[in-house]
Formats: structure tokens, sequence, C-alpha cells
């Protein structure tokens, strides 16, 4: 597996010869003893139901952090904005200034809400999240990501994981990842950025960072565990159940989104 | 391996706080000259709940990651918390934070992120007043404490370990407390034993020292007992003081002179950390 920051061929992309079409799948469960009004992970996508057959499509996952208030609002307003409402600027001035107008837009959306003193008392500090959007190109045959923080982006290619973007390794998470701020902050994080080319069969697994954790450290020890991740609703529930009785997993909002590239016939 | 239990509902960790109200609590502070030391240890026990309260709101809700008891000693040794909190042994940190006696605007100065200070009114929950009156029956204090945590620990045995907090200017009338710490050290759950932390409200004005490593350079021997009477810091909070900027070594304890310990409570792992509550 190579990471998205040096792998020359990830920067370089090249069109496939046959446009692709894109199908999704994802599965996702609040932290165990949470409800669901309580999981703070958001995920949108741009394509309407039944998420199958799309030649382009934007997927957009946000993981709203635990320590800040109305984190579940700031993801969710993130997701939405740039999977559907507006296109992840392409350079880094673009996007903070769009970020600093989304801050205005949850500020106004939470600030009647915030009645307590403590409430009100956390409010000047904003609320933070990491982000992690991906645009889908069928014609050209790429997937370009942006990424804030510890949400992930893992390519699988022939039953090999080729990238993990922008993490590579399951020792590189922790409980201070880079953020996206609702307040304008001097010393804001990097937005990291990863291109490659697809071909028909590739899957790609977009991640929150327990679950992504779990996959690295699945992988490092040599294990595939994009085999044995379930990604029907079904099934999802005690398989994650038995990681996280085990330790495997830590507790925590797990969110968990596959774009699979098939060829227009399907295979 | 100790003190890495999840702090969650299920299995939430306890702060209990013992406060010196005896008479010479009404003696000036050392660090302000306008201050008593009672007025001292108000400020710091209301400023550790809030601190508590806001590292578990998510907004309107606040969710009970933390239970918090109280006991006072000046004179005799009683239940902390007055009000609607009033003869509660653990309180959950959301009745805490829904029952201060008052919120007062007090102005706190803060990094304006360009390199400067600025004054910016704060919210100022008050859930204890100052109070000075008797002598100080700090072992017994300690005694009682270590009976409430017993229970609390049989209560939940998978939890990570309480803190103890006690705030005094360290100069007991019930014999040497010592003993009674060592004895309320013993007592944890699965996940390692309490942690015993000492604030140390002096009427020296020297600097504010934390987490210190040794008693050299402590100011008198009140300090020193203090020093003595404290946890040494488990690797994983001594790796948290580090990150946080404090020179913590692998031999620092729990204590704090001058100073309100308000860091140890970021220590706690509770979830994705952001830059402003670091």
């Amino acid at each position: 597996m190579t990471g998205a920051t040096d792998a020359e061929s990830a920067t370089t992309p090249s069109p496939t010869p046959a446009p692709l079409r894109f199908r999704v799948r994802a599965a996702h469960a609040p932290k165990e003893g949470n409800s669901e009004e309580e999981y703070e992970d958001a995920f949108a996508c741009s394509a309407a139901e039944p998420l199958e057959g799309a030649d382009r499509l934007t997927v957009a996952l946000a993981d709203g952090a635990s320590s800040a208030v109305f984190a579940r609002q700031w993801a969710q307003l993130l997701v939405t904005t740039f999977a559907a409402d507006i296109p992840f600027p392409p350079d880094d001035a673009g996007a903070r200034e769009a970020v600093a107008r989304l801050g205005g837009v949850w500020r106004e959306a939470v600030t009647g809400r915030a009645r307590s003193w403590y409430a009100q008392e956390k409010l000047p500090a904003g609320s933070s999240a990491a982000l992690l959007v991906a645009d889908w190109d069928g014609e050209r045959g790429t997937v370009c990501a942006r990424a804030v923080g510890d949400v992930c982006l893992f390519l699988v290619r022939q039953d090999r994981l080729r990238f993990g973007f922008p993490l590579t390794k399951s020792g590189q998470f922790g409980d201070r990842p880079a953020l996206l701020s609702t307040e304008p902050r001097a010393d804001a994080p990097p937005i990291l950025r990863f291109e490659t080319p697809l071909e028909a069969g590739d899957r790609c697994l977009l991640m929150t960072d327990a679950l992504a954790a779990y996959f690295l450290a699945e992988f490092e020890a040599r294990r595939k565990p994009w085999d044995t991740l379930p990604l029907d609703g079904e099934a999802f529930a005690p398989w994650l159940k038995r990681q996280r009785d085990s330790g495997a997993i830590k507790n925590d909002d797990v969110t968990v989104v596959e774009v699979a590239a098939i060829s227009p016939s399907g295979s | 391996m100790a003190y890495t239990a999840e702090i969650n509902r299920a299995k939430p960790t306890a702060f209990f706080f013992l406060i010196d109200q005896s008479g010479s609590m009404d003696d000036p502070y050392g660090l302000e000259s306008n201050k008593r030391k009672c007025d001292a240890v108000a400020d710091v026990i209301n400023r550790l709940l809030s601190t508590l309260v806001l590292r578990c709101a998510k907004g309107e809700d606040v969710r009970d990651y933390f239970q918090v008891g109280v006991v006072g000693y000046g004179g005799a040794v009683r239940q902390g918390f007055s009000g609607p909190l009033a003869n509660r042994q653990f309180v959950p940190i959301s009745e805490v934070a829904d029952n201060p006696l008052r919120v007062e605007q007090r102005m706190r100065k803060e990094d304006d992120g360009a390199g400067s200070l600025v004054e910016r009114p704060v919210r100022f929950p008050v859930w204890f007043e100052p109070y000075a009156n008797g002598n100080t029956p700090m072992t017994a204090a300690i005694e009682e404490t270590r009976r409430a945590v017993q229970a609390w620990c049989e209560l939940y045995p998978l939890s990570y370990p309480p803190s103890v907090i006690n705030i005094s200017d360290g100069e007991p009338t019930d014999g040497n407390p010592l003993p009674a710490a060592e004895a309320l050290k013993q007592v944890g759950t699965n996940d390692g034993k309490i942690l015993f932390y000492n604030i140390h409200i002096s009427g020296s004005a020297k600097r504010p020292i934390e987490f210190p490593d040794s008693e050299i350079g402590l100011p008198d021997e009140f300090a020193q007992r203090l020093f003595e009477m404290s946890s040494v810091l488990p690797p994983r909070l001594v790796e948290e003081a580090r990150r946080e900027g404090f020179g913590a070594t692998e031999r620092s304890r729990g204590f704090a002179f001058n100073a309100d310990l308000r860091s140890l409570i970021q220590f706690l792992d509770i979830g994705t950390r952001t830059a402003e509550l670091r």
C-alpha cells in the first residue's frame, strides 16, 4: 500500500479507456451506549437513490469532535453542503472562505438553542469536525479527495490495498486530529489532496477514525480487512459488536461508505 | 494496563473534593492581597466544577461521564453541596451543571490569537461560597472520603478510578494525615488505584507550581506534607502533562501550589479533543 503523498502515479491521473459507473453502499452505527440522535459522524452523497450506476459522484464524510459543542450539526452542515450544494473549492483560500461562511450558518442555526450557561460559555469556541470530500468522475476515470483530519479513504484494487489517504498507519490515529473549525483560525490545519486513476473493479472505502484505525491495523497484521468488512445493515451491527467487544475497534461512532467502480456493462 | 478504562455513561469516573473550610482559611492569600485563602479555595472548586461540566457539555446536553462528591472540613466534616444538591454524596455532572447557586459574570484574560491578551466576559457559576470557621479535621475528612470512594468503587469496579482532590492550606489539627492518605490511596477499581491530588492554597506569594517531582523548592513544611500525601502520576498522565507543556517526570506527583489543577481534567480521554479544550 502506498500513502497518497508519496505515490507519484497518484498525482498524474490518466483516463481509462471506457467510462466507469459507480455503486455506493454505506453502513454506520453510533458509539455503543449512545442513541442514533447522539451519532456525530455524518455522510452525504450527491447521487439520488438507488445509488447505483451514477457516472459522477461526490461523497462527503465528517466526524464531529466529541469535545465540541453542537458538533453533530456542524458535521451535517459540512457534508450536505459539499456533497450536494457546492463543489469543494479547488484552492485552499477558496476552501477556507467556504468553511468560514458555513461557520456563520452554523452559528446562526445553534445560537438560539444555547440557553444554559454551559452551552453559552462553549459557543464562542465554535465547533470542529474532521472531513473528507471525494469526487468520482466516470468519464475521466478518476477519484479526487480532500481531507482535514483522520477520516480516511482506502483504495482496494485486485484484492490489494493500493492507497491510504490521508493516513497510512494505524499508529497515526490519536485524540487530537486536525479539525475544521467553525471559527477561522490563524493556525488552521492544511487541506490535503489526493487524486488517482481508477479501474473497473476498484473499491474505495471511506471510514471515520475508529474503523480506519482498525482497518490499517488489520492490514499491518497481513490480513485483508476489505474481505471481511460487512456492508449490509443486518451483518454490520453484530460484526461491529464483536470487534468492539474484543477491543479491536475503539468504542466510537463508526461510518463506512464504499464506492465501487464498475464498467457500463456492470462488471 | 492501569488507567486505560474508557470513560462513558455506563462506566463513569468520579471526582471527590475535600475543601478546607477551617478558620485559618480566613488568612490572606499570598498571590492576591485583596483575597483570603477561603476566597481562593472557592474560586478553585467553582472553576474545577465548571471545567468538568464544560468537558461534558455537547450543547444543551451534558453527558454523565463524571460523578462529583464534595466534603467540607472546618470545625467538623460535612457534605459539601448546598441548595438542591444538599446531602447528596455523588451527583451526576449533568445535575451539577443545572444547579449552581448562581451564575456570575467575570472578566477573563485570553490570548486573542495574535499574540496579545484581551479581556472577555465569562459566565462563572458558583456552587460554593467562601467559608472559614473552626479547626481543621483533615485526617477525619480523608477517612470519610475513603469510605465514600470505597463504596463508589464497589458500584463501578470497571470504571476509571476516582480522582480525589484536597484543597487546603495544609495545617491539620487532628494529627498526621499521612497514614489516612496512604490508606485512601489503596482504594481503587479494576483499572487502578484512586488518584489523590492536593492543591495547596498558601499565604506565601511564591509562584504557582504544578506536578513537581520533588519536595525540594516547595516553600514550607505544609506544602511538603501535601506533596508527600499526593499520588505519583501514572505514566499515561505524565505523558498527557508533557503534551500540555508541563515539565512532568515519572516521579511527578498530583500536587499544585497556588494553582488550580484544571489541566488534569483535560488529561482524561473522553473523546476527540479540540484545540480550544487543550
